[in-house]
C-alpha cells in the first residue's frame, strides 16, 4: 500500500515538474560565450516574496520485517489443516522516500532569505512537515549556488487507528484488536544547492541535504479496570535527500 | 572517477542507518506471591531439664563415668542409670530434644540439641546446669555439602517452613512488582515451636542434621567439621572452645573425614584406636571409612558397599578383616596390605537382623533380638553360642562388663566366659 502511494506521488510529482518547465521555456534567455551555457537577468527584484514547489527523493536505509510462514510437520488422518506459524524477523533495505513541500518566503536582499513551508512525505507512513527556513544565495541573477537550513516538525496522526490485526516491523510484531498512531518528530535539514533562473520571476532549484526525522509510533492494547499493553518506538531516521524545485519570484 | 563517485554514495547511503530505541509500558493488575520462611522457636526445644521417668524406647548409645551410666534415647534426651555396687538403678532422666549423639568427658556431657552443641555438667544429674550452647554448631557445612544443613538464617535460626503470601494489585514498567513492604512487616517474623514431621522418618539417624560425636583422649570431643575436617570442642575452666583441623594442618593424629558429595555419614564411632564413620549414599548403597591413627601421612581404609548401608562394623586384627553388619547377613572385608582398599569382601551368609557387632579376642558378638558369639575365618563364621535371652539395640564393653539397654532397661551381663555369659543381678 505504501510503495503503490510511493509510486504514484513520485509519477504526480514528476508530471507536475516537466509542466512547469514547459510553462518557462519561453522566458529562459541563455547566451552562449566561449562555449560556456549561463542565465543572466539584469532586471530582477532584490527583495520580495518568494514560493517554492520542490520535490525530493530520501534515500537511505529503512527497517521492514520479513514474516516466513512455517506449517508444523506432522501426519495426520485428519482433514484439518496443519497450523501456519509465521516468525518474523526485522531487517533493513534501501528505502526511496518522496516528499513535497511548498515554501513561502521573503527576501530580504539579494542573499538572504527566510520562509516557512509544510509538505507532505511518504516514509513508512505519511508526515507533514512544518518548518522554517533560513537561505543564503551567492548570486541571485545567475548560475548560483545556494544553502539553506530548514528546522521543524513533522506531523504524523492526530488520533490513534484502531486495527484489527496489526502487524508492525517491530516488536511485538503482530497485534490484534489494537491502537496504533504515528506522532512523528523534529525535524532538520541542511541543504545545498544550484539555482538556475529560468525567467525574471522563476529559478530552478536542483538540491541535495541531509535529512533528519524523528518518529515515534505507539501500537496500545487496551484491558479492562485501565490494563494496557503499550509499545512505543522511537527511531530517528537520516536521510540523503536529492531534489528538484521552482522558485517563484 | 565515475566509480569513485558511485563509491561515495553507497558509503554515504550506508552510513543513513537509523538509531532505534523500543520502549515496553504496561499497566496490569497481577497477584504476586512471596514465601516468608518461618523461623523455628527454640524456647522450648532448647529447654534442657531433668524429669523422673521416661520409658526407654529407641536406645542409641551407652556411656558411663564412675557413678552413671548414661543411655541415650533417640531425639528426645539421656536416661542416667546410677551405679551401685555391681548393679544399676534408674535415676532421672535428662530431657535433650532432638539428640542424636553424645560425649562424655568425666562429668560433662557434650550433645547435639537439634543443631546447637551443649555442655551439660552432669555431676549430679538430677540437677544439672547447661555450662555453654554453641548454637548451629551441627549446621556449618560449607562446599560441596552445602545440602547438608537445615536452612538456617543468621540471627534468627533455623527455617521450620514457609508461608505463602498473596497480594493483589497493579504493576507498571516503572513499578513491576507489588510492593510487599507492609505484608514483609507483618510476615518477617513468622515463628513456630513444631519441627515438620517431615524432618525426621523412622530412620532418624539417616536424617538432617548429620551428628557424629567422639571423644579423644581426655577432654576433645571430635565432630564433623565444616569440610573434610574435623570439629574439636573443650570444656576447660570454664571455657568452651572449638577449633578446625583439616587434612592440611600441622598437628593432627586422625585423618579428617571426607566427605562425599553423593553420600551423607549416618553413624561415628572410637573403637580398637579406629575411628569408623558409617554412611549411605544413593539407592542402597553404603560405605565405611576407617580412619587409623598416623601422624605422617593420611591413612583411612575404605569400604563401599553397592548392595546395603552397613549397620555396624568391627575390626578383626588377627584376620587383618573387618567384620561388617548389612542387616541381613554379616559380611568380611578382607585388607589389602598394600592398599587402603579391600582385597576381598565376603558375605558368610549368617542369616542376622542383629544392629550391633563388636569384638572380644577373636569371637565376633552380634547383638540385636539376641546375642550370638560366633568364631570367625577367612571363610566361616562359626556359632560358637547364641543368648536368645539378651536383646538390645546398643551396648557398652567397659572390661568384663557388658552394659546392653533396650526396651526394659538397662542390663549389666558378666561376659569373662563367653560361654556363659551371666546377668548381673
Amino acid at each position: 500500500m505504501i510503495q503503490m502511494k510511493k509510486i504514484c506521488f513520485i509519477q504526480l510529482l514528476l508530471i507536475l515538474t516537466v509542466s512547469i518547465f514547459a510553462q518557462s521555456v519561453k522566458e529562459v534567455d541563455l547566451n552562449i560565450e566561449k562555449n560556456r551555457i549561463h542565465s543572466r537577468f539584469d532586471n530582477r527584484k532584490e527583495k520580495g516574496f518568494y514560493s517554492i514547489m520542490q520535490f525530493s527523493l530520501m534515500m537511505g536505509n529503512s527497517r521492514s520485517t520479513e514474516r516466513t510462514a512455517y506449517s508444523q510437520e506432522y501426519y495426520t488422518t485428519s482433514q484439518i489443516a496443519a497450523p501456519i506459524y509465521y516468525y518474523p524477523y526485522a531487517n533493513t533495505s534501501k528505502a526511496v522516500v518522496p516528499s513535497f513541500t511548498i515554501t513561502n518566503g521573503y527576501r530580504f536582499d539579494k542573499h538572504w532569505a527566510a520562509g516557512a513551508g509544510v509538505g507532505y512525505e511518504v516514509f513508512d507512513y505519511n508526515l507533514f512537515p512544518l518548518f522554517a527556513e533560513i537561505r543564503y544565495t551567492v548570486w541571485d541573477n545567475k548560475i548560483s549556488p545556494f544553502m539553506v537550513v530548514k528546522g521543524g516538525y513533522s506531523f504524523g496522526n492526530f488520533k490513534s487507528k484502531h486495527y484489527d490485526d496489526l502487524y508492525l516491523n517491530w516488536s511485538p510484531y503482530y497485534l490484534n484488536n489494537a491502537e496504533l498512531r504515528h506522532y512523528g518528530g523534529l525535524m532538520f535539514q541542511p541543504e545545498i544547492g544550484v539555482k538556475v533562473p529560468l525567467s525574471e520571476n522563476s529559478d530552478l532549484l536542483i538540491t541535495a541535504a541531509y535529512r533528519f526525522q524523528e518518529t515515534k509510533t505507539i501500537a496500545r492494547k487496551d484491558y479492562d479496570a485501565g490494563q494496557f499493553d503499550e509499545w512505543e518506538y522511537n527511531e530517528d531516521i537520516n536521510r540523503l535527500s536529492f531534489g528538484i524545485g521552482i522558485m517563484f519570484r | 572517477m565515475k566509480q569513485s563517485f558511485y563509491l561515495f554514495l553507497v558509503l554515504i547511503l550506508l552510513g543513513c542507518e537509523n538509531n532505534i530505541e523500543d520502549i515496553y509500558r504496561y499497566s496490569k493488575n497481577i497477584s504476586q506471591s512471596k514465601d516468608y520462611p518461618v523461623y523455628l522457636d527454640m524456647s522450648e526445644i532448647g529447654n534442657i531439664q531433668v524429669k523422673d521417668n521416661l520409658p526407654l524406647s529407641a536406645p542409641f548409645k551407652i556411656l558411663s563415668n564412675d557413678k552413671y551410666y548414661f543411655v541415650g534415647e533417640m531425639l528426645k534426651g539421656i536416661h542416667v542409670y546410677e551405679k551401685k555396687g555391681g548393679s544399676v538403678s534408674y535415676l532421672c532422666f535428662i530431657e535433650c530434644r532432638y539428640i542424636k549423639g553424645f560425649e562424655l568427658t568425666d562429668n560433662k556431657l557434650f550433645c547435639n540439641n537439634l543443631v546447637d552443641l551443649v555442655v551439660i555438667d552432669v555431676t549430679n544429674p538430677q540437677q544439672i546446669t547447661v555450662l555453654y550452647r554453641q548454637k548451629n554448631q551441627f549446621n556449618k557445612f560449607t562446599s560441596y555439602v552445602n545440602y547438608w544443613n537445615i536452612p538456617y538464617v543468621e540471627g534468627k535460626g533455623i527455617v521450620a517452613g514457609t508461608e505463602v503470601h498473596v497480594l493483589t494489585g497493579t504493576i507498571t514498567d516503572k513499578q513491576p512488582n507489588l510492593d510487599f513492604t507492609e505484608y514483609d512487616k507483618l510476615y518477617g517474623n513468622l515463628t513456630t515451636k513444631v519441627i515438620p514431621d517431615s524432618w525426621f522418618s523412622i530412620h532418624p539417624e539417616n536424617d538432617k542434621p548429620y551428628i557424629g560425636m567422639i571423644k579423644m583422649g581426655t577432654d576433645e570431643i571430635y565432630t564433623y567439621g565444616s569440610y573434610n575436617s574435623w570439629a574439636i570442642s573443650t570444656f576447660r575452666s570454664g571455657t568452651f572452645s572449638v577449633r578446625e583441623v583439616d587434612l592440611w594442618a600441622t598437628h593432627r593424629t586422625y585423618v579428617p573425614p571426607y566427605y562425599y558429595s553423593n553420600a551423607h555419614p549416618v553413624k561415628m564411632f572410637y573403637q580398637d584406636s579406629l575411628i569408623y564413620i558409617l554412611g549411605t549414599g544413593y539407592g542402597n548403597t553404603g560405605y565405611s571409612d576407617c580412619i587409623t591413627y598416623n601422624e605422617k601421612y593420611p591413612l583411612t581404609y575404605q569400604l563401599y558397599f553397592p548392595d546395603f548401608r552397613p549397620l555396624d562394623i568391627t575390626y578383626m586384627p588377627a584376620m587383618k578383616a573387618f567384620i561388617v553388619l548389612s542387616g541381613q547377613s554379616v559380611w568380611m572385608a578382607l585388607k589389602d596390605s598394600g592398599s587402603v582398599y579391600m582385597k576381598k569382601y565376603m558375605d558368610y551368609k549368617t542369616p542376622t537382623d542383629a544392629t550391633s557387632i563388636f569384638r572380644i579376642g577373636n569371637k565376633v558378638i552380634t547383638l540385636g533380638n539376641e546375642l550370638n558369639v560366633y568364631a570367625p575365618t577367612e571363610t566361616t563364621l562359626t556359632l560358637v553360642k547364641d543368648y536368645p535371652a539378651i536383646s538390645g539395640k546398643s551396648y557398652l564393653l567397659t572390661g568384663d562388663v557388658l552394659a546392653v539397654a533396650n526396651v526394659q532397661g538397662l542390663f549389666l551381663y558378666d561376659i569373662s566366659n563367653l560361654e556363659n555369659i551371666k546377668l548381673i543381678p
